[in-house]
């Protein structure tokens, strides 16, 4: 049941994300032409109305910026890079914040696997925990002001800028407890499973409580492991702009601080397109967990 | 086998009760707005001018500090506690045997749960008509993308009490269900589930208060979550990262890590204070 | 005189709080069905996991020498007693090599002593693994032992969620008997069954320790079974074991 339920969200994500702001819209006092092409930093509202559907009502502008956003239309950035269709920016930043979140998945991941397997001592515990007391903020704050003292204001090609992607992913593996959180969080699971029964029974047999236990809590593995990604993606706003990391987070932030709604809204579809693609690996990995939960060798249905 | 070492709650209730009474007069003695600067009293030390010397533009940085603790300290507050309601709904559900309510609750969690809270935050921030500028709609936005996971926590552990089961199994000891679930399951139960989310969800909405002022400060753009007349932390810690770049402002450094720290440990705090006894 | 299997002797385990068993002392021959009977909490699942090398409390094991004779002489709680948790760690390890092939353990209360995440089937054949030789045919040494047990070989498929109390203990003791053991330890098999259901396992446990010339080393409370069945009755109460 939760995989369907995982599916239909994820489904639900990419329609939910537009139609939530469309509502926003047109709930919030004002004109939605001027919310979106607010007076005195954007011109051509008319233009903008007719080809959004603005002055069609809510349901006229949602199902118009749906149509076009499925074919990869979303208009020209007004305020962001005056004149540029909105799609090459969003794809341009794409390759940034993949390479930034693919490897701050790398310690979240060696975290897991080494808590799982007993590798890494509780005593450790204190340690992760207070790193990831450390906002992400400040962390990559620091790492900036390391690569600014380092290589000065031009420093955002060869070396310092691959140092910028890797102080980002560093940031975000470890800072806001997102180490500490894989680490404990995998024991803490792994320790209540082996509180069970089976587990210690399984002891008694000789058996190892690691292999009985896995079938067990690995949807709740897989289920942290997308959150910990989840929060790894939200996280690269904050970083990409502190670290100078051309990615999706920093468009987003630049759209939203020009108040170039056109960035703005792809950006956010962009960001719920990722989270849907979240939720259905992660109910294809139920899926494969309960196949691999049901699998029993061929027995004949007469004993020989 | 020997029980892990617990955080006593006597002094973890005093060490929060301190850090809270310390930020709530802060943010009572919070200028209306900043003085005008004054360049002649740049850069001075704590001991220059007590209690945490000036800025680069001879601005005392206790009024910095005064003004940002009154920026975060009441949307923090009513963001934990919207998060703790949320996930007081899930436990009594869960309880109470409204499964019509449970199953609701986590079809809605799952979507809203699955959404990058920063992204959300960030389209508000854009839809938010200038003259609502302030943290409030911002940590009560946050508050409800944080419910989901404290609702979750809330419900299973409602779950291991037994659930419906629970409640009945008191009532047959003359219990009234309204004491079971105010009493039996929240107060007794629920409580350090609740305390402990609502003093993170508190936290990350302080922390998410900095990162989006300096983002703002950073770019010399206005921040969304204040006035223009007000001043966030994240200006001690953009002056901070000025003073590793040569300027002489690590004690605005100092100050800024230093409050980060005392709301990072006022959270740990309430956390040991309401722990399960 | 039967084959000597296991030697349990002056046992004494200590916890935090009290004295668990003290002075407890049996042995185990091939073919012979010895009871450990005694009150609840008078130490008999502690002196059965003791038999097996589980050692899990504090301080833990104070005096004792376990032996498994048709193995070797070496006395295996000899580096263990009064050395505490990390000594009794040491031992679970080196013990693990026996159970569940030389030793084998059917739970109590099977429902919860499965796997939930496995299938009966899967299981079997974990626990077939720890023969010597696992078997060439798979799928018919697990149909064959089902129906040792009077489970049919659709069971193989078959989540332990999806059993009745009486099928999974039925379970229980195939997967405890597939790595052909010479010792089943069943602890309390007749717990949370019916008085029919009882008499059916404990029967089916009795029928197939004898088809397989398996040693059984039954923990019960139930004075009917034991007297019915049991070749040695070893009493544990204050003070120690009397047979």
């Amino acid at each position: 049941m939760r995989p369907l339920v995982r599916w239909i969200a994820a489904v639900a994500l990419p329609l939910a994300v537009p139609a939530v702001i469309t509502g926003a819209l047109w709930i919030l006092p004002g004109d939605p032409a001027e919310i979106i092409c607010p007076p005195g930093i954007c011109t051509g509202r008319e233009v903008l109305s007719a080809r959004w559907g603005l002055d069609r009502g809510p349901w006229g502008f949602y199902t118009t910026w749906l149509g076009h956003a499925v074919t990869g239309d979303f208009g020209n950035s007004w305020r962001v890079a005056q004149g540029l269709p909105v799609r090459d920016l969003v794809l341009e930043s794409l390759p940034a914040t993949g390479q930034v979140v693919a490897l701050a998945m790398v310690p979240l991941v060696l975290g897991m696997v080494a808590s799982a397997a007993g590798w890494l001592p509780r005593r450790a515990d204190g340690v992760w925990q207070f790193v990831g007391l450390i906002p992400s903020v400040i962390l990559a704050l620091g790492f900036a002001a390391v690569v600014q003292i380092q290589f000065g204001a031009a420093s955002n090609e060869g070396l310092p800028a691959l140092l910028r992607v890797v102080f980002a992913a560093l940031v975000l593996g470890v800072a806001d407890g997102a180490l500490a959180d894989a680490i404990v969080g995998t024991r803490s699971t792994f320790d209540e499973e082996f509180k069970q029964r089976y587990a210690q029974i399984a002891t008694l047999r000789g058996e190892s409580m690691l292999s009985n236990a896995l079938p067990n809590v690995l949807p709740a593995l897989v289920g942290q492991l997308r959150a910990r990604v989840l929060a790894v993606v939200s996280g690269t706003v904050v970083v990409e702009v502190v670290l100078g990391v051309p990615g999706l987070g920093e468009l987003l932030w630049s759209g939203t601080l020009l108040q170039d709604f056109g960035v703005v809204l792809a950006a956010a579809w962009a960001y719920a397109l990722l989270s849907g693609a979240l939720l259905l690996t992660q109910a294809m990995a139920e899926v494969a967990v309960a196949t691999w939960v049901r699998a029993a060798p061929p027995v004949p249905e007469r004993s020989p | 086998m020997m029980a892990e070492a617990r955080p006593a709650r006597g002094p973890a209730i005093a060490l929060a009760a301190v850090l809270f009474a310390g930020l709530a007069v802060l943010a009572a003695v919070a200028p209306e707005f900043v003085r005008t600067p004054d360049l002649s009293a740049r850069y001075l030390l704590p001991w220059q001018s007590p209690p945490f010397g000036t800025d680069d533009r001879g601005i005392p940085l206790w009024e910095v500090a005064a003004q940002g603790s009154r920026i975060v300290l009441v949307p923090a507050m009513v963001a934990g506690a919207l998060t703790a309601a949320a996930a007081t709904l899930a436990g009594v559900a869960r309880c109470a045997g409204w499964s019509w309510l449970d199953t609701g609750l986590q079809a809605v969690g799952e979507l809203v749960g699955s959404l990058p809270r920063l992204v959300v935050v960030l389209v508000v921030a854009l839809l938010i008509p200038p003259t609502w500028k302030s943290l409030l709609p911002i940590a009560v936005v946050w508050a409800f993308l944080a419910a989901p996971g404290a609702m979750d926590e809330a419900a299973t552990t409602a779950g291991r009490l037994g659930g419906a089961r629970f409640v009945e199994a008191l009532k047959a000891h003359g219990f009234s269900a309204a004491r079971i679930l105010l009493y039996h399951v929240i107060v007794l139960n629920l409580r350090p589930v609740l305390v402990r989310q609502a003093a993170e969800v508190g936290m990350q909405v302080v922390f998410l208060e900095i990162a989006l002022s300096y983002l703002a400060v950073s770019r010399n753009e206005p921040s969304f979550t204040h006035p223009d007349s007000g001043y966030s932390w994240a200006t001690l810690l953009y002056q901070g990262y000025t003073a590793a770049l040569g300027e002489p402002l690590w004690h605005a450094m100092a100050l800024g890590v230093g409050l980060v720290a005392a709301v990072a440990t006022l959270s740990r705090a309430l956390r040991a204070a309401a722990r399960a006894r | 005189m039967s084959d000597l299997l296991l030697e349990l002797d002056d046992l004494c385990i200590r916890s935090t709080h009290r004295t668990l068993v003290d002075g407890v002392s049996f042995q185990v021959r091939a073919g012979q069905i010895v009871a450990l009977v005694g009150a609840s909490g008078s130490g008999k699942s502690v002196s059965a996991r003791a038999a097996m090398g589980v050692l899990d409390v504090v301080p833990g094991l104070q005096r004792g020498v376990l032996r498994y004779p048709a193995v070797s002489d070496a006395d295996l709680f000899a580096t263990v007693r009064g050395q505490g948790e990390a000594a009794q760690r040491r031992l679970l390890a080196e013990t693990a090599r026996f159970r569940g092939g030389y030793l084998a353990y059917s739970p109590q209360s099977a429902s919860s002593a499965l796997n939930p995440g496995r299938t009966i089937g899967r299981q079997i054949q974990m626990a077939l693994a720890r023969r010597e030789a696992p078997p060439s045919d798979l799928g018919g040494t697990i149909a064959g032992i089902l129906d040792e047990v009077g489970l049919p070989p659709r069971a193989a498929q078959a989540l332990p969620g999806e059993l009745s109390g009486g099928m999974a203990q039925r379970a229980a003791l195939a997967i405890a008997i597939a790595p052909s053991p010479r010792i089943l330890i069943a602890d309390e098999p007749e717990t949370g069954l019916d008085p029919v259901l009882r008499r059916v396992v404990t029967e089916l446990m009795l029928g197939v320790a004898r088809r397989r010339q398996v040693a059984l080393l039954l923990i019960s409370h139930t004075a009917d079974t034991v007297k019915r069945i049991a070749d040695a009755v070893v009493r544990i109460g204050e003070g120690g074991a009397r047979v």
